[in-house]
This record gives C-alpha cells, structure tokens and sequence, in this order.
C-alpha cells in the first residue's frame, strides 16, 4: 500500500498516479477489514475507489492532462519538503518506539460475530444524530455549490 | 508471519502514508496530484482512528464506535471536498489552461 502511496506521488503521468491512488484506496480497505471494521472498509470501496476516483480520471479525461517532463526542479521547495518530511517522519519513529503501551497486542473480541453496521448505525442515529443531520446539510451545500461552480460563465 | 500486528505497526503505517500525502502536496506542483495527496492525508487518519478503535476496545469487549462514526463523517466530509475542489479545478482550467501551481502567481508579492 505504501508502495502505491509513493507512486501516487511520484509518478510523472497523472494517470498512473490515479491508478496508484485506486490500488492504495483498496488495500487500504483490506487494512480496515483486519481490523474488523466492515463497514469502513465498505464504505471505503464505494466512496473512494468509486466514487472520488471517477471522478478524478473524468476530470483528468476532461482536462486532457499530459504527463508533465522536463519541468525543471524548484530546488528550495525539494529542501523544504525534505527537511520537514525527514522531521515528521523522525518524530513519528521516536513516539511509536518511545511508548510501549502502543505494542499492545489485538485484544479478541467478546462477539466475534460482529454486526457493526448496526452498531455505527445505532450509534450515528443515537449519539451523533445532530452531527449526522449536519453533514447532510453540508453535502447539499456542496452539491449545489459544485453545480454553481460549474455553470459556464460566473455571474 | 508469526508475529500478530499490533497498535504500532498501523500507526506506523498510518504515519507513513500520511508523511506521503504530505509529500506530495509540499513536492508535487501539479493541483490535482496535490490533491490526491490531500486524500491520502485524509486516509492514513481515518486508518489510525479505526485502529484506536479496535484496540482500544470497551468494556463490553466490542471496538469503540465512536472514532467509526468520526471516520465516516471524515469520508463524507472529504467526499463534499473532493467534489467542490474538482469543480474550482475545472473552472481555474477554463480561465487559466494550466493546473500548474507555479502558474497560477496573480497573489505572488
């Protein structure tokens, strides 16, 4: 997965680089499903993998995009991007060896026939209803904002 | 593979896929692989949310819900930005041709 992460990145054709980024959504997905999280993983497949990367290609496909050579090097922004990177990832290291209480091992379930739907559902309708109800204002928004922005000329 | 994976490894993994997304919005200058690296930002979070989630388990011994109910408000937030930050990337297009970041210097000092 981080394999196709990196090529995500750094491929030059923006195609690949959106295969790449299918390929890491799926096997994403694979890593909720070890973590039992069905529904996650589902979701991730549906929304991810299809929906967001549809889109994707079809604005690549309607941009005729070419893949990009010979765009010379911004040599301060390669520096930057590598020191705060190399600072991230050194920070990251130092927590996850510094704490052992992280090295805990998978706990079993006590019902490992697991109907999680049910219970992200019961819990979306239950404690985060008002949450729930505002993100479905915020997709309307979206898509009309989205319709808006798409119409021909901008008043 | 004898050892069972634990807290660690998925947050390492989680890390490193985010110190990736961050890579490619701080390196790449094209808007739309900037973009997919802000996914992929979104993704390695949503990946340590749920693996709190299973091993933080509670005390009836099932996996902790909430952080699963943050990760699909994550996906459907993130999906409503897709979207409208595609739509913004169609109309720069129509006005500017170019989805080079470097091009795009109407607010450069």
């Amino acid at each position: 997965m981080l394999a196709f992460g990196a090529g995500v990145v750094f491929l030059r054709n923006p195609v690949s680089s959106a295969m790449c980024l299918v390929m890491a959504f799926v096997s994403l997905a694979a890593l909720f499903v070890t973590l039992d999280a069905f529904f996650i993983g589902i979701i991730q497949i549906l929304v991810y993998a299809g929906a967001v990367m549809v889109l994707f290609l079809f604005i690549i496909m309607l941009l005729d995009l070419k893949s990009e050579e010979a765009r010379k090097l911004n040599v301060t922004a390669w520096i930057g991007g590598g020191v705060v990177l190399g600072g991230f990832v050194a920070l990251l290291a130092k927590v996850l060896l510094g704490t052992p209480s992280l090295a805990a091992l998978k706990q079993p379930l006590a019902d490992p026939s697991l109907d999680d739907v049910r219970a992200v559902g019961f819990a979306l309708f239950s404690d985060f209803n008002l949450p729930f109800q505002i993100v479905g204002v915020l997709l309307l928004a979206a898509t009309v904002g989205v319709v808006l922005l798409s119409k021909k000329e901008l008043k | 593979m004898d050892a069972a994976p634990t807290l660690a490894h998925y947050l390492a993994v989680s890390g490193l896929l985010f110190a990736i997304g961050l890579a490619g919005v701080l390196l790449r200058r094209n808007i739309l692989i900037i973009f997919m690296g802000l996914e992929l930002m979104l993704n390695a979070a949503n990946l340590s949310l749920v693996a709190f989630s299973r091993y933080h388990l509670t005390a009836a011994g099932m996996p902790n819900y909430d952080a699963q109910v943050l990760v699909f408000f994550i996906i459907t937030v993130a999906a409503a930005e897709v979207a409208v930050g595609l739509a913004i990337i169609v109309a720069l297009f129509r006005v500017r041709q170019t989805t080079h970041v470097e091009d795009l210097n109407a607010l450069k000092f």
